[in-house]
C-alpha cells in the first residue's frame, strides 16, 4: 500500500515535470491567448477545463504553469542546496572560529520567520525570477548548511578520511571525493521535502504580486487573479489550487519514503 | 532548581549576539534597497515632479548622506531608546503603528497556536492510540492531505463555503471573534496536521522503548501509558515544531490579513513592501524576529522542563 502511493506519487511528479518540458507540444491553446467574449466558459470540447475571467484556456495556463511553478521550485532548492552544503562544509571542516562565526550567522538565518524574510527581500529587489531565487535561497539555506556540516563533522573523523589525508589527498579533493559522495543522501532526502515547501513560497509570493508578475501562466498568479471571480465561478481557483495540492501531496510522500528508506522507520526526530 | 536557572541563563545569553544580528540583517535590508529612499519620499504625490534640491534636502533630512555604519549607529541608539523612526510613506512612527496593529495578529497567531497545539496533541495521540488500526491509516491520508493544501487556497474555500454559500461567518474584518475563525483556520490547518503527524511518529518510537515494556509489564493499561510516560518524553519535538510554526504564523500573517483584511502588523508589512517604506519594513523584521526569538527561547525551556536530558546534557 505504501510502495504504491509511492510509485503513484513519483507518476503524478512525473506527469508535472514532462507536462512543464512539454507544454508547448501539449497545451491544447496559447495560454494568454485572450477571448474577451468567452469568459469563465464552462469545460466544452474546445477548452477541457473551461476559460478564466479573460476567457483564456484553464487547461493551457495549468500546463504552462507547471513550466513555472515546478522549475521554478525545484532550481530554487538547487540553488539553495548549494549555497548552503557550501557554507556547510566549509564551516563543518574548517572548524575553530570560522566555524563558530558561520554557525551564529545560520542561528541568526533561522530566528527570522521565512515568509517574512523572503516578502522582504523580494519587496526590495523587485519582482522577478532572478529575485525569486535569491529570496528562497536566503531565507532557507541555513537548514542545509547545518545538516551539511553536522555530517561534515561526523565523517571527517573517520578512518578513511585520516588515510586518505596520510596518502597525500588535500582538502579540497578529500572533500568532493569522499565528504560529499557520504553525505549526499540526507541531503537529497531534506531537498526533496524541501520542494514541496519552496513551490509554496514561490505560489504565495506571486499570489501577493511579489514573485511573478502577471499575465505569466503561473498557478500562484493563477490564484492571484482568481480571487476576484471564484465566488462566481469556483473552477478557477479549483484548478490551480489542486495542482498545488497535487503536487505538495506527491513530494510530501515521496519525502517520507525516502527518509523511511535512509532511516528505518519509528524514530520521529526525523518527520519534519 | 540550579541547573535549570543556569540552562535558561545560557540560553538568554545565547539570544543576544542573535538579536545584535537580526538588528544588523534588517539594517542592511534597507541599504540593499533599490531605489533611493528620498526619492520615493518625495514622488509620494504622483502629479508633483520633485526639484533635484528637494531630493537632497529630504536625504540629508533622512541621515541618508552619512556613511552606513553611522547611520546603523543612529538607527540602533533609536532602537534601544523604542523609537524605531518614521515611516517614508505617512510620516507616522513605525512603533507606535505596528503596536497599534499588533493587537489583531496577535489574537489571530495566539488562537492559532493554540488550534495547532490542541488539534495537534489530540490527533497525534489519537492516532498513536489507533496505531495499525483503519483509524490510523485513514487519519494519516487526511493529514498529509490537508499539510498539502496551501494555506492561501483554503482560505478562499473556507470563505467560499461559511461565508459564501453557508453564510454562517463574517469573511473579512477584526470586529469581533467571528471574525477570527476562519484565518484561524486557514493559518493552522497545515502545522496542525504536522504537529500530529510529528506526534505520532515520536509517541511510536517511545512506546518501543524498555522503560515501556517495564510499564506495561506492571499492568498498566495502554492509554494510561501513552498519556502519562509516553507523552511526556515524545513531546519535545513537536514543542519545537510548534514554535517554529509561530514563526510561520507570524509571517504567513501578511497573506492571511490581505485576503481577509484583517488589519494587523502582516498586512502592515506588505504595504510597507509595496510602497518600499525601508524604515517601516525594518522595524517589521526587527520585531517579527524578535518576537520569533522570544517564542524559540521560551520553547527551549519549556523541552528542557518536559526532559531533563535537555538541560542536563549541555
Amino acid at each position: 500500500m505504501k510502495k504504491a502511493l509511492f510509485y503513484a506519487a513519483l507518476a503524478v511528479l512525473a506527469v508535472f515535470i514532462t507536462a512543464g518540458i512539454f507544454a508547448e507540444v501539449l497545451a491544447p491553446c496559447d495560454p494568454n491567448a485572450v477571448d474577451l467574449a468567452n469568459p469563465l466558459a464552462a469545460p466544452s470540447s474546445a477548452h477541457w477545463l473551461g476559460t478564466d475571467h479573460l476567457g483564456r484556456d484553464l487547461l493551457s495556463r495549468l500546463i504552462y504553469g507547471s513550466r513555472s511553478s515546478v522549475f521554478l521550485a525545484f532550481f530554487a532548492t538547487g540553488c539553495t542546496l548549494m549555497a548552503g552544503s557550501l557554507i556547510g562544509l566549509v564551516s563543518g571542516w574548517a572548524g575553530g572560529w570560522l566555524d563558530q562565526l558561520l554557525q551564529g550567522v545560520v542561528n541568526l538565518f533561522q530566528g527570522i520567520p521565512s515568509t517574512a524574510f523572503v516578502a522582504a527581500v523580494l519587496g526590495l529587489l523587485g519582482p522577478g525570477i532572478r529575485s525569486l531565487l535569491i529570496a528562497v535561497a536566503a531565507s532557507s539555506w541555513a537548514g542545509f548548511s547545518r545538516v551539511v556540516r553536522n555530517q561534515v563533522l561526523a565523517v571527517r573523523e573517520l578512518h578513511y578520511i585520516e588515510g586518505a589525508r596520510a596518502l597525500g589527498a588535500g582538502s579540497f579533493s578529500i572533500l568532493c571525493r569522499h565528504v560529499l559522495p557520504n553525505i549526499m543522501l540526507p541531503l537529497l532526502v531534506l531537498a526533496a521535502a524541501r520542494v514541496g515547501s519552496t513551490v509554496l513560497t514561490v505560489a504565495a509570493m506571486s499570489f501577493l504580486g511579489l514573485g511573478l508578475r502577471a499575465p505569466a501562466a503561473d498557478w500562484g498568479i493563477m490564484i492571484s487573479d482568481a480571487k476576484l471571480y471564484y465566488i462566481k465561478d469556483l473552477k478557477v481557483l479549483l484548478a490551480p489550487a489542486a495542482c498545488l495540492t497535487l503536487f505538495c501531496l506527491s513530494i510530501h510522500l515521496i519525502a517520507d519514503e525516502l527518509r523511511d528508506r535512509l532511516d528505518g522507520e519509528g524514530d520521529g526526530a526525523h518527520m519534519l | 532548581m540550579g541547573h535549570i536557572l543556569r540552562y535558561t541563563g545560557k540560553k538568554l545569553l545565547w539570544t543576544v549576539p542573535i538579536l545584535l544580528g537580526i538588528t544588523l540583517l534588517a539594517f542592511g535590508l534597507g541599504l540593499a534597497a533599490r531605489g533611493d529612499p528620498a526619492v520615493n519620499r518625495a514622488s509620494v504625490d504622483p502629479d508633483y515632479v520633485p526639484t533635484r534640491e528637494e531630493i537632497q534636502a529630504l536625504r540629508e533630512a533622512l541621515g541618508l548622506t552619512v556613511p552606513a555604519p553611522v547611520q546603523y549607529g543612529r538607527w540602533m541608539a533609536g532602537v534601544l531608546r523604542g523609537d524605531l523612526g518614521r515611516s517614508l510613506m505617512d510620516d507616522k512612527p513605525v512603533l507606535g503603528e505596528m503596536l497599534r496593529l499588533l493587537p489583531n495578529t496577535l489574537i489571530l497567531s495566539g488562537m492559532a497556536l493554540a488550534v495547532i497545539a490542541a488539534a495537534g496533541i489530540f490527533g497525534g495521540v489519537l492516532l498513536a492510540l489507533f496505531h495499525g488500526r483503519f483509524v490510523d491509516a485513514a487519519g494519516r491520508a487526511v493529514l498529509v492531505t490537508v499539510m498539502s493544501v496551501p494555506g492561501f487556497c483554503l482560505a478562499y474555500f473556507l470563505i467560499w463555503l461559511f461565508a459564501q454559500k453557508l453564510r454562517v461567518l463574517p469573511s473579512s474584518g477584526a470586529e469581533g471573534p467571528l471574525h477570527f475563525v476562519l484565518p484561524c483556520l486557514a493559518v493552522s490547518a497545515a502545522s496542525a496536521c504536522a504537529a500530529a503527524r510529528l506526534l505520532r511518529a515520536s509517541l511510536l518510537g517511545e512506546l518501543g522503548r524498555n522503560y515501556i515494556l517495564t510499564a506495561r509489564a506492571k499492568g498498566l493499561g495502554r492509554g494510561r501509558l501513552l498519556l502519562r510516560h509516553a507523552l511526556r518524553n515524545a513531546l519535545p519535538p513537536t514543542v519545537t515544531h510548534i514554535a517554529s510554526a509561530f514563526g510561520g504564523l507570524l509571517g504567513g500573517s501578511m497573506i492571511t490579513e490581505q485576503i481577509f483584511s484583517v488589519p494587523g502588523i502582516g498586512s502592515y508589512a506588505l504595504a510597507a513592501i509595496q510602497n518600499r517604506d525601508y524604515t517601516a519594513l525594518r522595524g517589521y523584521v526587527l520585531f517579527t524576529g524578535l518576537v520569533f526569538v522570544l517564542v524559540c527561547l521560551g520553547c527551549d525551556l519549556l523541552c528542557a522542563w518536559l526532559n531533563p536530558q535537555i538541560r542536563l546534557g549541555e
